[in-house]
């Protein structure tokens, strides 16, 4: 039974991804000779470097934390989305099948997804090194399976936790906001020279690698080991993580049970109180078209975590700030964060509204049969995924430029084109939020919009910093996003 | 008040996808009438609806809603319909009360007027009650009933409605079918699809069967019982379908 819901599970996601069509073998296959070419190019550079000892074992620890941090934060995510899911989980938990079976099955495939995006961009590198003669990072393979298995094992447990204390609706907000709260710390840790004086930060550093190299053989360093290649460690790591994966599937059947029959009964019902009753009606199509669209963004679940997720962005550059930091003075290398940063921010909190806005219309057809123009209701998406940048960025970019007037120029300029060009992005591209989307996905792009979305928000924020510094480079960056946007254009009419 | 003339004439519609799944139909329908669909799954009967409604493009044929050209002037044609689809559309994060708010601004009817057919409308179909209750939680027939209210809010003149009775229970179904009688004698057309030939039998003035894209028949209950040349007063309705559409394409449905 756990092999027919694997593979039924494993061809879903192939026929859903980018290489599940015709020949999507082929997609992949050169896919993969790509990634290797640049992986064996970044390899060569990493062979001049030999770490030895303490030294050894604080990158692989280092590199576990931030890898299994941001792993921990998909992994929930992913596990507070299984309570959107009411189509095929209720018919599922309706066959014969256990529901520790489903579960199970549903673990391997957030533990899969969680671990495809380090895979593809650590295997080349791993394979690069040991095609140059230095095997060290072939403990990628096994700790990576350890590090998604333990974390979506984690990740499960927390947010049915969550859900056997709270409601579905909550649950969701509140698992964001757990993945939301990881995520930061792991970027926080990674700004410590930037947020704290150096001495506090070497502290924060070295507490991180043992004291020797004798001190390293203890049960601290396991993971570290394991990463380095060391048989005894991997092999317990790896029973370690089989077992907590199997618990996590015989522990929660229960409450998964009971939360998915929670969202299948539509659990999530809420009242607006008696304000709602009193409050007349207010008319005019556009008016109502950016009302609604902004209800829904606000109404949107786990949207306020991945809002605050983006904004995290912006902590380095306002400490920077609150430090004095100036232009052209001591600091002005943090200073200028705060240009890139507030832009940076900007675009992919414009591009994850507009997605939402585009994905998350339930009733496309009504405004579509309505008698309102297209352009009304893409005005309105716009109008509402506009306000929601603003209403998060507004303040903080306000008090950035009252601090530093004269980066003031380039920071608008950066954001007025981070954000338009991640808009129409969003528009034209939207990308999914949530697994279902993904059924709904019928322009093919999938996730890759947000990688072109970042890239967009790289340009620009690049853009910004070389503006910050006067320098007419800026134009470069600038115009390669407008002509990437411009690549991404949709082609031929709809239908209606 | 408008001039005098059909509610919806179709003349010479085509759409082809794979194959024809409609091909050159004509059709009208009088103001005031109840204009019954039916046909075998994949006869074009959803097709031929989302033309109508603006959804899809027809390749050739044209479609006039009491006297526009629903082709050329969308806009002006969709003000005086209403679109119901199979499954309902609705967002699940607002409220009947805001959804019917959104609907009523949509169609530009004025704030005050569409509050109070809001509360009409909510209570005569007994979802007063869950007004201000985020549709989410909400049966298929209360969804139903839902997105019924927001059909009816701007008062069309012709409701496009495609099987609105599939999912609901006896007492659901009956509020629906009384509902759209009522609209009928108050002057408003009604076409709609549905495999509950019962529900035709009853309701309907006249019944167009439609297969493989093209209209099989076309008249009353009397009518289409009167077809190859036959009188059989005693046939019911699924009679004269399957003999119409042919046995094996009606079990193929």
């Amino acid at each position: 039974m756990l092999g027919l819901l694997l593979r039924h599970e494993a061809r879903l996601i192939w026929r859903g991804s980018l290489f599940g069509g015709a020949h999507g073998w082929v997609l992949l296959l050169g896919f993969l000779v790509l990634l290797h070419g640049v992986g064996y190019g970044v390899a060569i550079g990493f062979t001049h470097v030999h770490l030895k000892g303490t030294d050894q074992v604080l990158a692989a620890t280092l590199a576990l934390l931030f890898v299994g941090g941001l792993m921990l934060t998909q992994a929930i995510q992913r596990a507070s989305e299984l309570l959107d899911d009411r189509t095929d989980l209720a018919w599922l938990l309706s066959t014969p099948v256990r529901p520790r079976n489903i579960l199970a099955v549903r673990l391997l495939a957030v533990a899969g997804a969680v671990s495809l995006y380090w895979l593809l961009l650590l295997v080349p590198l791993a394979n690069g090194m040991m095609f140059l003669g230095r095997p060290d990072l072939l403990g990628i393979y096994p700790m990576l399976l350890v590090l998604a298995l333990l974390v979506t094992s984690c990740g499960f447990a927390l947010t049915f936790a969550l859900l056997r204390l709270s409601n579905v609706r909550r649950t969701r907000a509140l698992a964001n906001g757990f993945a939301t709260l990881i995520g930061a710390a792991v970027f926080l840790g990674g700004q410590t020279r930037s947020l704290l004086p150096p001495s506090v930060s070497d502290r924060f550093w070295r507490s991180f690698a043992p004291e020797s190299e004798l001190a390293a053989h203890g049960v601290k360093w396991l993971p570290a080991r394991a990463l380095m290649g060391e048989v005894q460690p991997l092999l317990l790591l790896l029973a370690l993580s089989v077992a907590a994966a199997v618990a996590a599937s015989w522990g929660l059947q229960r409450w998964f049970a009971a939360g998915a029959q929670a969202v299948v009964a539509g659990a999530t019902s809420t009242r607006a109180g008696a304000r709602a009753d009193r409050r007349a009606f207010r008319g005019g199509s556009l008016r109502v078209l950016v009302r609604k669209e902004v209800m829904l963004l606000h109404r949107y679940p786990g949207l306020a975590g991945l809002a605050l997720y983006y904004t995290i962005y912006l902590v380095p550059a306002v400490v920077a700030i609150a430090r004095g930091a100036t232009m052209h003075g001591a600091g002005a290398a943090g200073a200028r964060l705060l240009g890139a940063a507030p832009v940076l921010t900007a675009g992919e909190l414009a591009r994850l509204f507009i997605s939402v806005t585009m994905m998350g219309d339930e009733a496309a057809e009504l405004t579509r049969t309505a008698p309102v123009t297209p352009g009304a209701v893409r005005s309105a998406k716009l109008a509402a995924a506009s306000l929601g940048v603003l209403s998060i960025l507004g303040l903080p970019v306000l008090g950035l430029g009252l601090s530093l007037p004269e980066a003031v120029p380039a920071m608008l300029a950066g954001i007025f084109g981070n954000v338009g060009c991640n808009l129409l992005l969003g528009l034209w591209r939207p990308a999914p939020i949530k697994r279902t989307d993904l059924r709904r996905d019928r322009r093919g792009w999938g996730g890759l919009v947000n990688v072109v979305g970042f890239m967009f928000s790289g340009a620009w924020s690049i853009a910004t910093w070389q503006m910050l510094q006067g320098r007419f480079m800026a134009l470069v960056p600038a115009a390669l996003a407008v002509g990437g946007l411009w690549l991404c254009r949709p082609r031929g009419q709809s239908e209606g | 008040m408008l001039p005098c003339m059909d509610a919806l004439r179709i003349a010479g519609l085509r759409k082809t996808f794979v194959r024809p799944a409609v091909d050159g139909l004509d059709l009208s329908i009088a103001p005031g009438e109840f204009f019954a669909l039916l046909g075998p799954n994949g006869a074009g009967k959803t097709t031929t609806l989302r033309m109508v409604a603006g959804l899809l493009k027809p390749d050739a044929g044209s479609i006039s809603i009491f006297g526009i050209d629903a082709l050329n002037d969308k806009i002006a044609a969709k003000q005086l319909v209403a679109w119901l689809p199979e499954e309902p559309l609705l967002y699940e994060l607002l409220t009947p009360l805001e959804y019917l708010e959104f609907v009523a601004g949509l169609w530009s009817v004025e704030p005050v007027l569409a509050r109070a057919r809001a509360e009409e409308i909510l209570g005569r179909l007994g979802l007063w009650a869950h007004r201000n209750e985020r549709c989410a939680g909400f049966s298929r027939g209360m969804r139903q009933k839902t997105v019924l209210a927001g059909a009816l809010i701007h008062d069309p003149k012709l409701l496009i409605l495609d099987e609105p009775l599939t999912g609901l229970d006896a007492a659901a179904a009956r509020d629906v079918k009384d509902l759209l009688t009522g609209l009928v004698a108050g002057g408003a057309s009604i076409i709609l699809t549905t495999h509950i030939l019962e529900v035709a039998e009853r309701l309907a003035d006249r019944i167009g069967i439609i297969a493989e894209g093209r209209l099989k028949a076309l008249g009353s209950l009397a009518d289409l019982r009167a077809t190859g040349g036959v009188n059989r007063e005693r046939d019911t309705l699924e009679d004269v379908f399957l003999r119409l559409v042919g046995r094996a394409a009606a079990e193929a449905a």
